[in-house]
């Protein structure tokens, strides 16, 4: 699990780290040096979905998603763990739609055999992300579930951005 | 009726509590599930595309340039700048912040983040100097809300994704009203500091605001960097964008050093967080967007304001108090990805410029910040002063009013947002 976890956050950072230097770097070569990677730009979006769907999953577990729970807050404990088992269901319900329709088209593409248009990658190589990313992202909400079942915790644990923003602050303060 | 079905299961999901992504996503599943022919696996290439969308590229590097900006030591020589060059006016360090605020905010897009970079410097030094704390909470709640409309702007380049307008447009129409905003709020301090009897520091000698001002020329460059070369045409913004970010971290971390190299990796877990989360709204919301489209929900309301007779200028007023009132209640990039699609195309029937909607929108949502219960400012202003929400509420609310003017003048004066944009880039 241990290993799971790390590798998630190092997938973030290095697909970050990755689009942003290739992004750089073709810059530098259009207009320095006159030239250009015809497949620079497929690649940066490659990164992006890399970062996108493995992140959601780590942001179920860290809770970095965004959401309204002011009127959830309001509530006593039992009718609050009630509606918040509910909302991990009903996310469920989301991720199993999308895993099934994304399931579905990579194995369509992979039967199409398309390749990208500047890079010899067949696209349902990449696209196969999509489908892992929900699974994990699954994975994430049926933890959740079960720490909300067994007690461990009576929320869904959203995200507080101002305590972000200030956290990085702190950070910096440190050094 | 789908369109009942679509926006009941939306607000029913998002007060359940489920976060707002994935409230978007499942009530556009369900509705085209249960009334449209579209296959799941359409839908689920939407979502996939979102990382494909060039303009969407931008957020990870801004988002990463100002994670570095701030912790990079940046925002603190822009305050040292500030100070010297306004500080001795009356109701000098206040003034002197929003200058920093609007500084910070032309190399940052994000609100929180200019309120933490320069509040958490500023809000000390103008106690010591006998402002009263509510004083300095209130105008640096209020100043770091430039942070979205001084360009470069994630809420921007969100507003420009889903409507496809023009990025560099819009960040050019921001510029004019952020230093009308700026000015306003600098005025109304200098009004106010009359009453609070401070004595100012004595002006600085030309050579320390000069040499405040090479101190702090590193994270200057940067808005040359990024106006400059979206103006001209050297890069576009998602490659400025990717400039600013490399460059940043050049100079936080080799040329100021407050940054050292064993802190990146969090920086960029961090930045990679914020920017994950933000993607999986924006994924989402285009799914809700492309419902909308599909079930020709906007064309519709449209077609009934218009044959209602409603005039633009009512229609303005209709959506800025819509927008106000949702601005209490969602953060900026949700609202504006379920309504820009909305408002975009009856707008245009109106004969609206759509940059000038942006704007519009952005003030709104700038409002939005620093209005309760969810008001991103509040909860950073409170997080660095130790203020609790309701006193920094009450101190953030005389500067609120100017805030308010602002938007009633934006409004109604759309050249005060497109007379540059049309300048540079022809009407």
């Amino acid at each position: 699990m241990k290993i799971l976890d790390h590798l998630e956050e190092w997938i973030i950072s290095l697909m970050l780290l990755a689009m942003t230097g290739l992004t750089f770097v073709q810059v530098v070569l259009r207009y320095v040096f006159d030239s250009g990677l015809s497949w620079a730009h497929e690649l940066t979006t490659v990164f992006f979905a890399f970062m996108i769907f493995v992140g959601m999953s780590y942001g179920v577990r860290v809770g970095a998603h965004i959401g309204v729970d002011a009127l959830v807050r309001l509530m006593r404990a039992g009718p609050r763990r009630a509606i918040s088992v509910l909302a991990v269901v009903l996310s469920l319900v989301y991720v199993g739609f999308v895993l099934t329709g994304s399931i579905q088209y990579v194995s369509k593409m992979h039967d199409v055999g398309i390749e990208f248009d500047d890079m010899p990658i067949e696209r349902w190589q990449v696209l196969i992300v999509m489908p892992i990313g929900y699974a994990l992202m699954g994975f994430r909400f049926l933890q959740v579930l079960f720490n909300l079942l067994t007690g461990r915790t009576d929320s869904l644990h959203l995200a507080d951005e101002a305590a972000d923003a200030m956290k990085l602050k702190a950070e910096g303060d440190a050094t | 009726m789908n369109t009942v079905v679509l926006f009941t299961t939306l607000f029913v999901l998002m007060a359940m509590g489920i976060p707002v992504a994935i409230s978007l996503g499942l009530s556009s599943l369900l509705t085209i599930f249960f009334f449209s022919q579209d296959s799941l696996a359409s839908m689920s290439i939407k979502l996939f595309e979102t990382s494909e969308h060039y303009t969407l590229l931008a957020i990870p590097f801004f988002v990463l340039a100002g994670n570095l900006m701030s912790t990079g030591g940046v925002a603190k020589r822009m305050v040292h700048f500030a100070i010297a060059a306004v500080g001795h006016l009356r109701g000098g360090l206040a003034i002197a912040s929003i200058l920093a605020c609007m500084l910070f905010a032309a190399v940052s897009g994000s609100s929180p983040a200019t309120v933490v970079a320069v509040g958490s410097i500023v809000i000390a030094g103008m106690v010591k100097n006998g402002y009263t704390k509510e004083f300095a909470a209130g105008v640096i709640c209020n100043a770091g809300t430039l942070g979205i409309l001084i360009p470069p702007s994630i809420v921007m380049v969100v507003y420009a994704a889903v409507t496809e307008v023009s990025v560099g447009r819009l960040f050019m129409a921001g510029v004019v009203p952020g230093i009308m905003l700026g000015l306003m709020l600098m005025a109304a301090v200098w009004w106010r500091a009359g009453r609070l009897n401070i004595v100012p520091p004595p002006k600085a000698p030309l050579h320390e605001v000069l040499s405040a001002l090479r101190d702090s020329l590193w994270g200057l460059m940067l808005l040359v960097i990024i106006m400059g070369g979206i103006y001209g045409g050297v890069f576009t913004p998602t490659e400025a964008a990717a400039v600013s970010a490399v460059y940043a971290l050049v100079v936080a971390v080799f040329i100021y050093k407050d940054l050292t190299l064993k802190h990146l990796p969090e920086v960029f877990l961090e930045s990679g967080k914020t920017t994950v989360m933000l993607m999986f709204i924006v994924g989402n919301a285009l799914l809700f967007a492309h419902v909308l489209t599909t079930e020709r929900i906007p064309q519709t309301i449209a077609e009934q304001i218009v044959a209602f007779g409603m005039s633009p200028w009512v229609f303005l007023l209709v959506v800025n108090l819509i927008l106000l009132v949702a601005g209490n209640f969602m953060e900026p990039t949700g609202i504006i990805l379920i309504l820009a699609p909305i408002l975009f195309p009856i707008a245009t029937q109106l004969g609206i410029d759509p940059i000038h909607l942006g704007v519009i929108m952005v003030v709104n949502m700038e409002i939005g910040m620093v209005t309760p219960p969810v008001g991103l400012n509040l909860f950073v202003t409170s997080g660095i002063t130790g203020m609790n929400l309701v006193q920094v509420t009450r101190a953030a609310l005389p500067w609120l009013l100017v805030l308010l003017v602002f938007l009633v003048i934006v409004t109604y004066v759309p050249a005060i947002s497109l007379a540059l944009p049309n300048a540079i880039f022809g009407a």
